[in-house]
């Protein structure tokens, strides 16, 4: 039993590092650091690549890495990203580290090769020795994550307590704002703050990686557990983020010794370890607290120059009168956006193999990000795990259909009404949850249903997943994909008039304000969150099921939650409030890969995926999403132009052409100058 | 107070000996108010008065330890906020609330469509009434209702866009939009200047006019409470500690030593009628 307790203290360990870093960054910097998997992989395959294939020696490929390569790199990203996200919105703090997320591990394959890493290297030279401690193996691989653990907490507690960069560190994370008045530079301590972050994120890639694998997949599977333990300590509690890291080590290793190790109910009962602290971690705060809210970083300085309503008033403020005027069926909006769908729904006709397929398949993609559009742009709720219940729609829809031999189209539809009660009770237990818990919550809860479902044979099918038909009468790509596209149309009409009606307005006044929503407007704020979220899942898993008919398989392995954050990021590039922009997205997603793939050589395969992440992060400067920012400008463009033809058949001077941008003006300055 | 006071309706909202605790500390120690129908109330005390924290109780986002709450005859006590708002009582807040997406125009449709009917939020998923052409009778109401503000030159801006003063009256709007019996109104002129507050001030004098609206006001400016208000509530330290019309509750000595401070000659000029002071003299 010593025996296990030593090997979970070393796991735990890893997870405390970990735990100790994002803690720590979140609560000087404000941001949580959804990207740590994949600063920790990118970190971790490069020292492989100096180690490994380049021929360094452990030591300074570990130095060249952790002291060189992490600091450079968090530099350049501060001064290009994570210096605007302070200001930001919560949704978008986490959509632009989710764009890191999925932009560094196709830079890494960029940057270091795509080569096959069956063993990854530690820092411990092969053979491991192993010392006889108590009657206990310990390896030397397991003292030196132990000995790293001792060094950072105390070098980390002696720097914060008793030193200058400490006190600066403590001031900033008091009030931002008076720091700086005191002369405290915040950006200083913040890349200080980025660069030990990033460098700790390496350390725990280069340590986990023999043991977890080198890969994206691997390295999330680590921040899940890291996470729980920084949800436990509510977010910046160190000694208690520490603490149950050690604990979750401890007992994934002592399950393994208390229950049978080779059974599926061990490995169940481990893989759930992270989202079972953190269901309980949440339980604990929700009847402490009655609610589980995100703790606001800064004082009350910070909060008086943040922008009233966050980014999403920024957006507003770009609003034209025009716009908000003429909210008529024919407007400028409603006309692009129905020429937009109308140039789409020509595509399959002219497309034919190959390309076709893609279009199908964009098309399918296209209607799960609807689920996208409701939840996030609809409801504001940031949930990371939609793909999730496009992963049950599908599998569900093929036992149906291939199991029990219903017709394929009423197993989608049974699919997705069986998957929706699920979302339905998610959304009523994160109800009292913080944006940020509640991205929280939905990753741990995607990543469960990803370790104890999708790897359940019944939907793996030894790896090859269950088949799936299409309709007899839809069996080609041109036809399926118009079915698809009727579905999307249909989807899309429902969301158009839940916009354009009451059940819009109410939600879009609980996104803004749900104290002025429940004590002025009366609404029943709990009825319409459950609303959306059942909506949300009824469309996930549907467009799951559709997306399963369109490649002839329900394989569960195709709905990872890393593959979840990467449609995010393409939906948010491209505008996650807008329905044009979810077939758009969807056609980007399948095409823009045909297209490197087709015309350019290999190595620009994952060039994609790194652009999809970079547009994520882009919503820093476009709260909405670059097109729909662009389709804004146009509609000013043409509202301006109109101005000016109108004053000029009137014969007088355009006295009010600028209106617009002194609005925009305007609102920068009421909102604080931050746009 | 008394029980029959409560249900002979000479009260459209009271609070009954109100006790809020935050752990040791007591933020409302028995508080009792009324609010008679077409008049105007004011609740004023100093910062940690427990004004806000009666506010949260009158309006339901906080339930009181002990007390009770009456709307209209009725005990509310354990009614939720927006049961409360369905019963007539509308609020503002001391930092405007509003909803950062929407026009000034959506804010008041959303609170005119609540108030037809809170089943529209379900059904207009269903019957596709999002399609439909605009209801007059809606447009009429909404519109009105922004003239009277003097918001009809914004009336499509986004709120995003709006000075302070204008937020206060869209949040108003809003408020009355949704045809409340009783308004409490957080700190309406809380960084207003003194003609965005005289602004205020004109709407607040043409709602309790035209729309048959009480008012319970929680304010900073004295002046402005003195000016407006037909009686006044003073809280020090979660007590009351005086109530009267305003002319008795500048007099009363325990006001001026209390809230007002002991300076007698400064508070002379503090607590001049608005119209002989319009500044923003506050305490």
């Amino acid at each position: 039993m010593f025996n296990y307790i030593i090997a979970g203290l070393a796991l735990g360990s890893v997870y405390a590092i970990a735990a100790a870093s994002i803690t720590v960054t979140y609560v000087s910097t404000g941001i949580l650091n959804f990207a740590f998997a994949s600063f920790a992989y990118f970190l971790a395959r490069g020292f492989y690549y100096l180690n490994s294939q380049e021929g360094w020696p452990v030591v300074p490929s570990a130095l060249m890495v952790l002291l060189v390569w992490a600091p450079g790199m968090a530099t350049v990203l501060y001064f290009a990203v994570l210096r605007h996200l302070p200001r930001r919105s919560t949704l978008i703090r986490i959509v632009a580290m989710i764009g890191l997320f999925v932009a560094l591990p196709p830079l890494a394959v960029i940057c270091f090769g795509n080569a096959t890493i069956s063993v990854a290297p530690g820092l411990v030279p092969q053979p491991i020795h192993v010392y006889h401690i108590f009657g206990a193996a310990v390896g030397l691989d397991q003292i030196v994550v132990f000995a790293f653990l001792v060094a950072i907490l105390l070098i980390g507690t002696y720097i914060l307590l008793f030193t200058d960069i400490g006190l600066r560190v403590r001031g900033l994370v008091s009030t931002r704002a008076l720091a700086s008045l005191s002369g405290i530079n915040p950006g200083s301590v913040s890349v200080a703050v980025w660069m030990i972050s990033v460098a700790l994120a390496g350390l725990v890639g280069i340590l986990a990686a023999p043991t977890t694998g080198l890969t994206p997949e691997g390295m999330t599977g680590l921040m899940s557990a890291a996470f729980a333990a920084v949800i436990a300590a509510r977010l910046k509690n160190l000694p208690i983020a520490v603490l149950v890291a050690l604990i979750m080590g401890v007992f994934t290793d002592l399950v393994q010794y208390w229950l049978p190790p080779d059974s599926q109910f061990t490995s169940a009962v481990v893989d759930s370890a992270p989202f079972i602290v953190t269901a309980l971690a949440l339980i604990f705060f929700y009847i402490r607290d009655r609610a589980v809210r995100d703790v606001a970083s800064g004082g009350a300085l910070d909060a008086a120059i943040e922008p009233q309503g966050g980014d999403a008033a920024v957006a507003a403020a770009y609003r034209t009168h025009a716009e908000a005027a003429d909210s008529s069926m024919f407007s400028f909006r409603n006309v692009g956006s129905l020429v937009m769908l109308a140039v789409v729904a020509i595509l399959p006709l002219l497309f034919t193999g190959y390309w076709l397929t893609l279009v199908a398949g964009g098309f399918a993609y296209g209607l799960i990000f609807l689920s996208f559009t409701l939840a996030v742009g609809e409801g504001g709720l940031l949930w990371l795990c939609l793909i999730s219940f496009a992963g049950l729609g599908a599998i569900v829809a093929a036992q149906l259909s291939t199991e029990a031999g219903w017709p394929v189209l009423v197993a989608v539809l049974v699919a997705a009404v069986i998957v929706t009660p699920i979302g339905a009770l998610l959304g009523l237990l994160t109800i009292r949850f913080g944006e940020l818990y509640v991205a929280l919550t939905t990753l741990a809860f995607g990543l469960l249903v990803e370790t104890l479902v999708f790897t359940n044979n019944r939907f793996l099918n030894g790896g090859s997943g269950v088949p799936m038909s299409r309709p007899g009468w839809a069996v080609d790509d041109r036809t399926f994909a118009y079915l698809v596209l009727g579905i999307f149309f249909l989807v899309s009409l429902f969301i158009v008039n839940m916009r354009r009606s009451t059940t819009g307005l109410a939600l879009s006044a609980i996104r803004r304000s749900e104290a002025a929503s429940t004590s002025v407007l009366g609404l029943n704020v709990i009825g319409l969150r459950i609303l959306v979220s059942a909506l949300a899942t009824f469309v996930a898993a549907l467009g799951g099921g559709f997306l399963a008919m369109y490649s002839l398989l329900a394989l569960p392995t195709s709905y990872t939650v890393y593959t979840g954050l990467a449609w995010l990021a393409v939906l948010v590039t491209i505008g996650y409030r807008s329905i044009v922009a979810a077939i758009v997205a969807g056609l980007a997603f399948t095409l823009m890969p045909g297209i490197f793939e087709t015309y350019l050589s290999g190595s620009w395969g994952n060039v994609p995926t790194l652009l999809f992440g970079i547009g994520a992060i882009g919503l820093i400067i476009d709260p909405d999403g670059s097109v729909t920012m662009q389709a804004r400008n146009l509609e000013h463009l043409m509202y301006r132009l109109r101005k000016r033809r109108q004053s000029a058949v009137a014969g007088v001077a355009p006295a009010d052409e600028s209106a617009n941008l002194e609005s925009s003006d305007m609102a920068s300055t009421e909102l604080g100058g931050s746009s | 107070m008394t029980a029959a006071d409560q249900t002979t309706g000479r009260y459209r909202l009271s609070a009954e000996n109100v006790v809020v605790r935050f752990g040791g500390v007591v933020a409302c120690n028995g508080v009792s108010l009324g609010v008679p129908p077409d008049s105007t109330v004011g609740l004023i005390g100093p910062n940690g008065a427990g004004k806000s924290t009666l506010f949260s109780v009158l309006s339901g986002l906080r339930r009181p330890t002990a007390g009770r709450v009456y709307l209209d005859g009725d005990d509310v006590t354990e009614a939720t906020p927006q049961a409360r708002v369905r019963q007539g009582l509308g609020r503002t807040f001391q930092h405007p609330e509003v909803f950062a997406e929407m026009s000034v125009r959506e804010h008041l449709v959303v609170a005119d469509r609540v108030r037809e009917g809170t089943r529209r939020i379900w059904t207009d998923l269903l019957t596709g009434r999002g399609f439909s052409p605009k209801n007059p009778g809606e447009d009429e109401r909404v519109g009105s209702l922004i003239d009277s503000l003097g918001l009809g030159g914004v009336a499509h801006a986004s709120v995003a866009s709006l000075p302070l003063g204008m937020l206060r009256l869209v949040e108003l709007g809003r408020a009355l939009a949704a045809e409340p019996s009783v308004l409490l109104l957080d700190e309406p002129s809380s960084g207003l200047d003194t003609a965005e507050t005289a602004d205020v001030v004109g709407v607040l004098r043409r709602t309790v006019a035209e729309r048959n609206v009480s008012l319970l006001v929680v304010e900073h400016d004295v002046a402005l409470v003195m000016d407006l208000c037909e009686y006044i509530y003073v809280l020090d330290f979660g007590s009351l500690i005086a109530q009267g019309k305003p002319d008795d509750v500048r007099r009363d000595p325990v006001v001026r030593s209390a809230y007002l401070g002991t300076e007698t000659e400064e508070l002379e000029i503090e607590i001049q009628p608005s119209d002989a002071s319009p500044g923003k003299e506050t305490v």
